[in-house]
């Protein structure tokens, strides 16, 4: 072991008494504060999935016949719009587990988190937890320039596509990760999209995170963007924490 | 094969004997990845909910401490992600401050904890895995899911970070 090596080890011992002590009589509440925790969660999902199954039902064959098909094995940088679906539309996904369905973003704050304006998801309760992130993120009335060379569709307007490899920055968690962006320019706002691939990302996850991006499409709306931009979850794996 | 987690060759473990088996520990990966005890603390309870409802679904129950380690990273890193898309889009080169931000409060006893905590995320974690946990590269690499050879290079680069540092507070 070298000095550098020796010196973070003993660093970190050194520092290892300010970690928080678990205090083992407080096993069996933390245990039921988990387990109430994981219960409320399932409930959640739950109705929320309920919810989504009647809208659906509700919307019956209409549904059925205005989607295209969507599932691609190569992913492709063009975005067609599938017919609008925005009759339950709920806002950016939560931080636990979200059931399949409408979600949208319009660069308001999130409740959870009052200063942010970014939207930021990933596929958290699948097996291995977050491979694919994906981020939506544009100020009202902001134009910038595209970085992206080739044209694409997206969410039924004409932006620009590119892939690279996340900046290699210490102030930048794509840090060497694969990268795809979407931009494009809706009512005066400039709305970039990035999917960003964790090592060991699965084909069928890069796949789930294209649809997701292919479904975008925009719903006039009455807030600071003019818009809201819908898109469609299909499984309940998909969560912003 | 599919079985509950299982502690010693015992029965199917309750959650209870998973907090006294493991909590400990993970108390402190999440202090040295996050710097912070409330931190930490969020961390490891959002890390045992996911993880709780999982037991009988885990491939290899007796690696439950590197699931929980691999979920308490995932969570760490998804954490800072939050914070910095958010800090990033408004003001490119504010990310870093995040960090920084992050561990305000937090008394800096020395220049090598300060450098430590610096590091990205997951360089960050590869430092802790490899020189406080004593976990090998293959279990290092398992747990941030990486190859040996990404671990290396994660290890490689905070090593330069840390020396770069170290170097400068020197002179």
């Amino acid at each position: 072991m070298n000095d550098l090596e020796a010196q973070i080890r003993d660093t970190l011992r050194r520092h290892e008494d300010e970690a928080p002590l678990f205090d083992p009589s407080d096993a069996r509440n933390s245990a039921r504060r988990t387990r109430r925790r994981q219960a409320r969660n399932v409930v959640i999902g739950a109705i929320g999935a309920a919810a989504v199954i009647v809208a659906f039902a509700a919307l019956g064959g209409h549904v059925r016949a205005d989607r295209s098909p969507a599932v691609h094995d190569t992913p492709s940088p063009s975005l067609p719009t599938p017919g609008p679906d925005d009759a339950h539309v709920s806002g950016w996904p939560g931080r636990t587990r979200n059931p399949a369905g409408v979600y949208s973003w319009d660069a308001s704050p999130f409740s959870e988190f009052p200063n942010q304006t970014v939207g930021f998801m990933h596929n958290g309760y699948r097996p291995g937890s977050g491979d694919v992130n994906i981020v939506v993120r544009g100020a009202p009335g902001r134009l910038i320039p595209h970085r992206g060379q080739t044209a694409v569709t997206v969410a039924g307007f004409e932006g620009s596509y590119r892939q690279f490899i996340g900046e290699n920055s210490p102030a930048s968690w794509m840090d060497g990760l694969p990268t795809e962006e979407w931009m494009v320019d809706i009512q005066g706002t400039t709305v970039t999209v990035l999917l960003v691939e964790e090592p060991r990302a699965r084909q069928t996850e890069l796949a789930e995170a294209h649809d997701i991006i292919q479904s975008m499409h925009v719903q006039p709306q009455d807030n600071e963007l003019g818009f809201r931009l819908n898109f469609t979850i299909t499984t309940n794996t998909w969560d912003s924490g | 094969m599919r079985t509950t987690v299982t502690t010693d060759d015992q029965p199917a473990s309750t959650l209870e004997d998973v907090y006294l088996r493991h909590a400990s520990a993970a108390l402190r990966l999440a202090y040295f990845l996050s710097g912070d005890a409330e931190t930490a603390r969020d961390l490891v309870q959002d890390a045992f909910v996911r993880l709780a409802g999982r037991f009988r679904y885990l491939q290899q129950p007796d690696a439950f401490d590197t699931y929980l380690r691999r979920t308490i990273v995932n969570l760490h890193t998804s954490r800072l992600r939050r914070l910095k898309v958010e800090r990033s889009s408004l003001v490119r080169e504010a990310a870093f401050q995040v960090d920084v931000a992050a561990n305000e409060g937090h008394e800096v006893r020395d220049e090598m904890w300060q450098a430590i905590l610096g590091l990205p995320p997951r360089q960050r974690a590869a430092v802790v895995l490899r020189y406080y946990e004593d976990l090998s590269e293959r279990q290092a690499a398992d747990v941030l899911r990486c190859s040996v050879g990404a671990l290396n290079q994660l290890v490689a680069r905070a090593m330069a970070s840390l020396r770069t540092r170290m170097g400068e507070e020197a002179r």
